[in-house]
């Protein structure tokens, strides 16, 4: 028995042949055992699927069911539906936000130029000859002491007892 | 269209407060004090113009080698953001003094008109002074202190 008369079986079985067909095919049937026995385990299995199918209900009816899942559509398409923006919104859009930006930066600038750190880090002389500093921890305190020379003029004191100032 | 109406919104004023701040970081004035100082074994009564340092200058002084230690000149000045502001702190000696900001200050000293130190010093308001020193004639030192004062 080739795959086509299988097929003719099958759609005999179901039901779905035309009466010349049918006709023809119950014929084949009547002279050829295989075909008998395809069509007798085609039929016992289409009988035992029909008679122990498990009958599940909805709790709503189908036309109540169906509405509810259309509802449901029609709730979400209005949910992402994207609204068209207000002129002002669109000119906020275009031209705060640039301008925002810029205002961000400019008062980064600003306050980075107020920070800004000196040429000479804390603390520090340039190359100067005869300069230490010392730090007297007990009064936390750090003192410079500057090798000028003893004509450095800082006092200027006179003989009569008097000191130079200005 | 809430979400991004807020956060267009917070976007604007974080721009605008951001904006002021930059615009209040503008230079910063300041005001300082610079006493000269002199340190010497001498018989302080000669000199009848001169005072004592006060005890809290004093108490910075009594590592060194000298007995009394006389103020010999105090100068107050404001000075500006960036700007060189001379403080002539006795006759043959100045000061140059520039703030930098955030409580830098560089120091410029000049004896006889030769700059003898230029350092970046940082002063900050209510705390210690800076102190600066060298030797002098006759076995006598002079001493600088430089404090920051509040601007009224």
């Amino acid at each position: 028995m080739n795959a086509e008369t299988q097929l003719k079986v099958q759609a005999l079985v179901d039901g779905e042949l035309p009466p010349n067909e049918a006709a023809q095919v119950e014929a084949l049937l009547a002279g050829d055992a295989g075909a008998r026995q395809l069509a007798a385990s085609l039929k016992a299995t289409r009988d035992a699927l029909r008679d122990n199918e498990p009958q599940l209900a909805v709790p709503e009816s189908r036309e109540f069911y169906w509405s509810k899942i259309a509802r449901e559509i029609e709730r979400l398409e209005v949910q992402n539906a994207q609204p068209v923006p207000t002129p002002w919104l669109r000119w906020a859009r275009r031209w705060l936000l640039p301008v925002g930006g810029v205002a961000v930066l400019a008062g980064l600038l600003a306050m980075l130029s107020a920070s800004r750190t000196p040429a000479l880090s804390a603390n520090s002389s340039r190359m100067m000859p005869g300069t230490i500093s010392f730090y007297l921890q007990d009064e936390d305190v750090t003192i410079v002491w500057i090798e000028t020379g003893v004509n450095s003029g800082f006092t200027d004191a006179s003989p009569d007892g008097s000191v130079a100032v200005e | 269209m809430s979400t991004s109406c807020g956060s267009l919104k917070v976007g604007f004023c974080l721009a605008l407060a951001l904006l002021g701040i930059g615009f209040s970081a503008r230079a910063e004035d300041v005001k300082v004090e610079a006493i000269l100082v002199w340190g010497t074994n001498e018989d302080p009564g000669k000199y009848k113009d001169l005072k004592p340092v006060n005890p809290e200058l004093g108490k910075r002084l009594q590592y060194f080698k000298w007995k009394n230690y006389l103020e010999i000149n105090r100068k107050t000045v404001e000075l500006q953001q960036g700007k060189e502001n001379t403080v002539q702190i006795s006759k043959e000696c100045k000061l140059i003094l520039t703030y930098q900001g955030n409580s830098m200050f560089r120091v410029q000293l000049f004896g006889k008109g030769e700059r003898v130190s230029d350092r970046i010093q940082k002063i900050t308001l209510g705390e210690k002074p800076a102190v600066f020193g060298g030797d002098d004639k006759n076995d006598t030192a002079w001493f600088i202190f430089i404090t920051r004062l509040p601007v009224k």
